[in-house]
């Protein structure tokens, strides 16, 4: 993946930038307290909702959760009214960032069944390109390097087990 | 008539400090002009090669001083030196480009990638190299 | 002086060979993640923890965390003076002075005071630390379920109010860590909680995977997002200019004050639950700008300005350690990590430990001077090579530390689902940098959830149920009431000023940075 990124400096996202986000992300949190809410009566207990038991403080701490969701979508409500939004940083690379994360998912599953080792290299390999980096021989030294050092010193030193896979070493 | 242009790939380096003067040097005796070029790919969080405001400054005035008709650039984050000369003189229609060299390990050329070694491999133009 | 018994047999553990060498690996590799911004000690500690799994002491492992710790100190403040960049919060009141001075070829001498000055600090710290360890420890021993309960939540409130710049969202961070510390099945009643029925969750969400995630994943998902900022460059070193180990005569006498005086701000304020070590360097900082001999000098440069908060940096984690050890109750989230690692080994911290598992503690403590000598040793000659890991091409470097995250994860346990739940925990720890939520208090919260519940439940098994039982004891609700006034603090500039009649706009909300 190339990457023809300008130089941008580090500032907080710009006051003008679209409210989307951060209502998204309170909505996702009001959304996830709801769920859990309701998983709370799902606990199995006799005491009901006694401070003793094991439903009480979940209840409580998800609730408070759920209010304090609608609070943060309310003050962002109240920000985008005033012309502003709450603190949001611009999303300028979130494809490169979605690719990422892929290419760690199929890392998680490869691991086991390819072995460590290369497994480690090819990710080491793809996450770098993910993330801008133009030199593929480096990128490939440096991984099966990494690689190696790491499954190495873990399993022979450090008495960590590591998947072999394929390639015995 | 034009006059050539001359892309000097400069550093606040020794290697750049060669490469500016042997460029001077050739402008003088052509009666060209220089476009000094100051790039990175700001992949890391510190890079040295990167020119200061003052570097910068200092590099103008010492070539006015020296009656040289220049431009200073500096490109950061966009692509990697190597590529920035060869798209200033690509652009430019450059009559020669001149470069500051070093010894290098194999390994750090390797690791590192060799902006001389690409520069002269694929420039389109003559390619002046200096030993720093 | 049973105390300095005690100490001198943890020296006698620590200074075998093998000991000397995890302290010099935690203080290398603290050193490393301190100069690299965004991975910080909690972040290493936790990596880490999965290792320490095959020890069967565990000296060695807090002798290395401890180094670690205190190696990240020592990394930012380097990246503060030569970069103003700091590596870690703790050290951004450095980089205001430090900066400053290394523009104007002092680059040196500010290395050294700051060196110099946390090795004071943490001598003087650890030196408090090692006296009055065991008797609050003793003290301890009075305390019932409901004063440990309210211990708690002063240290989650205080934390959650100091850090980040908003309540709202500290608050939410920290009901998430809690809530995510409900996941598996209750320690009391043996019933499975939030976990929709699903066995995996059973045990709960390993805190290892949650460290990882939100803070090694999350913040390289958070700096490949941002995209590139333009490198900075390091400010080269001045020549040798002669003077005692880089400082001249005069350099030392300005110094010695604002180290002394930044211990005495680091010590109470790391004891005290309030988030670790930021508020005490801008506290020495501005001490330091408005009293110190040098004051005229500040904004150009003053040696005072790096000599106070380096000392006040490091004087607090002697500081943390203080309630970590003596009741089991983190005030950061690298203390936090520490905590999971004590839970590791089956060690339980608070009054027991220093009966129990004495030779442990007194050796930590003994590391802690063995460290900072080591840092002294090893920080200025070295670096030069610490610059050049800032050189490491972005895309290398956090692609390198995904390699280590999920090397972390894979040797809790070993199954794809863990490293896929670790990895959906960096992608919330990402959200959270994006929309400004700050991460210690979830972390504060998942460790310190479980235990505050069982405190909680405990006292009112106690009490026959009975919720009054917090407030009719009263230490517990002193506590309480305290809490309660912390999460007023960070509005505190604000109610001054409106006190005093004047515009509270001006007055800006308390914030510091919580990257550990």
């Amino acid at each position: 993946m190339t990457d023809a990124a300008e130089t941008t400096e580090p500032a907080l996202g710009d006051p003008q930038g679209r409210p989307a986000g951060p209502f998204a992300f309170g909505a996702g949190i009001v959304l996830v307290s709801g769920v859990l809410l309701s998983q709370v009566f799902a606990i199995d207990t006799t005491e009901g909702f006694s401070p003793q038991g094991p439903r009480f403080l979940p209840l409580v701490v998800l609730t408070l959760m759920l209010v304090l969701g609608l609070v943060y979508l309310a003050q962002q409500a109240a920000a985008v009214r005033q012309g502003g939004s709450l603190p949001a940083e611009p999303f300028t690379h979130l494809a490169a960032a979605a690719v990422l994360v892929g290419i760690l998912v199929v890392y998680a599953f490869v691991l086991g069944p390819v072995g460590y080792v290369p497994a480690t290299a090819l990710f080491f390999v793809a996450a770098a390109r993910t993330m801008g980096s133009r030199h593929l021989t480096r990128d490939v030294v440096v991984g099966i390097g990494l690689a190696l050092l790491v499954y190495l010193s873990f399993t022979r030193a450090l008495g960590v087990f590591l998947p072999q896979g394929v390639f015995p070493l | 008539m034009d006059r050539d242009v001359i892309v000097v790939g400069w550093t606040p380096t020794p290697q750049g400090e060669a490469a500016v003067e042997a460029a001077v040097a050739e402008a003088g005796r052509r009666d060209g002009v220089l476009h000094v070029v100051n790039a990175s790919s700001g992949d890391s969080y510190v890079d040295n090669k990167i020119a200061s405001t003052e570097q910068l400054r200092a590099l103008r005035d010492r070539l006015s001083g020296q009656g040289v008709e220049h431009e200073v650039v500096q490109q950061v984050g966009r692509f990697e030196p190597a590529e920035e000369i060869l798209d200033a003189a690509d652009r430019l229609g450059a009559a020669l480009v001149v470069l500051g060299i070093r010894r290098r390990t194999p390994v750090g050329k390797l690791l590192m990638g060799s902006t001389a070694q690409r520069v002269l491999l694929q420039s389109a133009c003559p390619v002046l190299s200096v030993k720093a | 002086m049973s105390q300095f018994g005690d100490l001198m047999g943890g020296f006698a553990t620590v200074l075998s060979p093998e000991m000397l060498l995890f302290a010099v690996i935690g203080v290398t590799l603290g050193t490393l993640v301190g100069v690299l911004p965004g991975i910080g000690p909690a972040v290493t500690i936790a990596l880490l923890l999965p290792v320490t799994y095959g020890f069967e002491s565990p000296i060695p492992a807090f002798i290395m965390f401890a180094g670690i710790y205190y190696g990240a100190m020592y990394g930012g403040s380097t990246t503060s003076i030569l970069l103003n960049t700091p590596g870690e919060s703790a050290s951004v009141a450095t980089a205001i002075e430090g900066h400053e001075m290394a523009k104007r070829g002092h680059a040196r001498a500010a290395l050294a005071t700051a060196a110099i000055g946390s090795f004071v600090a943490a001598l003087i710290s650890t030196g408090l630390l090692a006296l009055v360890a065991e008797p609050v420890g003793r003290l301890a021993v009075s305390f019932r379920a409901t004063d440990y309960f309210a211990l708690m939540i002063l240290a989650l409130v205080t934390v959650t109010a100091l850090v980040g710049s908003s309540l709202v969202r500290g608050l939410i961070s920290l009901l998430l860590g809690v809530t995510i510390g409900f996941i598996g099945l209750d320690g009391i009643s043996g019933q499975p909680r939030l976990t929709f029925d699903s066995p995996v969750l059973f045990n709960g969400i390993d805190e290892v995977l949650l460290i990882i995630g939100l803070f090694a994943i999350g913040e390289t998902l958070y700096v490949l997002v941002k995209g590139r900022t333009r490198p900075g460059q390091v400010t080269p070193l001045e020549p040798v200019r002669g003077g005692f180990m880089w400082l001249s005569r005069d350099q030392w006498r300005r110094s010695w004050g604002p180290w002394i005086r930044g211990a005495g701000f680091g010590f109470p304020f790391g004891v005290l639950p309030s988030g670790g070590a930021e508020l005490p360097t801008f506290l020495s900082y501005s001490w330091e700008k408005n009293r110190s001999r040098g004051k005229q000098e500040f904004g150009k440069g003053a040696i005072e300005g790096v000599a106070g908060p380096e000392a006040a940096n490091n004087a607090s984690f002697s500081g943390v350690l203080v309630p970590l050890l003596t009741l089991g109750l983190p005030t950061s989230a690298t203390a936090a990590v520490m905590l999971a690692a004590f839970k590791i080994f089956n060690l339980q911290p608070g009054p027991q430990l220093f009966e129990e598992n004495s030779d442990l503690v007194w050796a930590l403590i003994a590391s802690l001077f063995v460290g900072n000598v080591m840092l002294l040793a090893l920080n200025l000659p070295l670096i030069r090579l610490w610059v050049k890991v800032l050189e490491i091409p972005r895309p290398v470097l956090y692609a390198g530390i995904l390699v280590f995250a999920t090397l972390g994860i894979y040797s809790v346990s070993g199954t794809v689902t863990d490293i896929l739940i670790a990895y959906g925990i960096g992608v919330l720890g990402f959200l959270m940098r994006q929309f400004d939520f700050p991460i210690a208090p979830t972390i504060l919260g998942a460790i310190l959830g479980p235990e505050l519940e069982n405190q909680f439940r405990r006292a009112l098994n106690v009490g026959n149920g009975d919720l009054t039982v917090f407030v009719t004891r009263p230490l517990s609700l002193a506590i309480l009431l305290l809490a309660a006034a912390a999460l007023l603090l960070p509005y505190a500039p604000r109610i001054v000023a409106r006190l005093r009649g004047k515009d509270p706009e001006e007055a800006k909300k308390l914030a510091f940075a919580d990257e550990d």
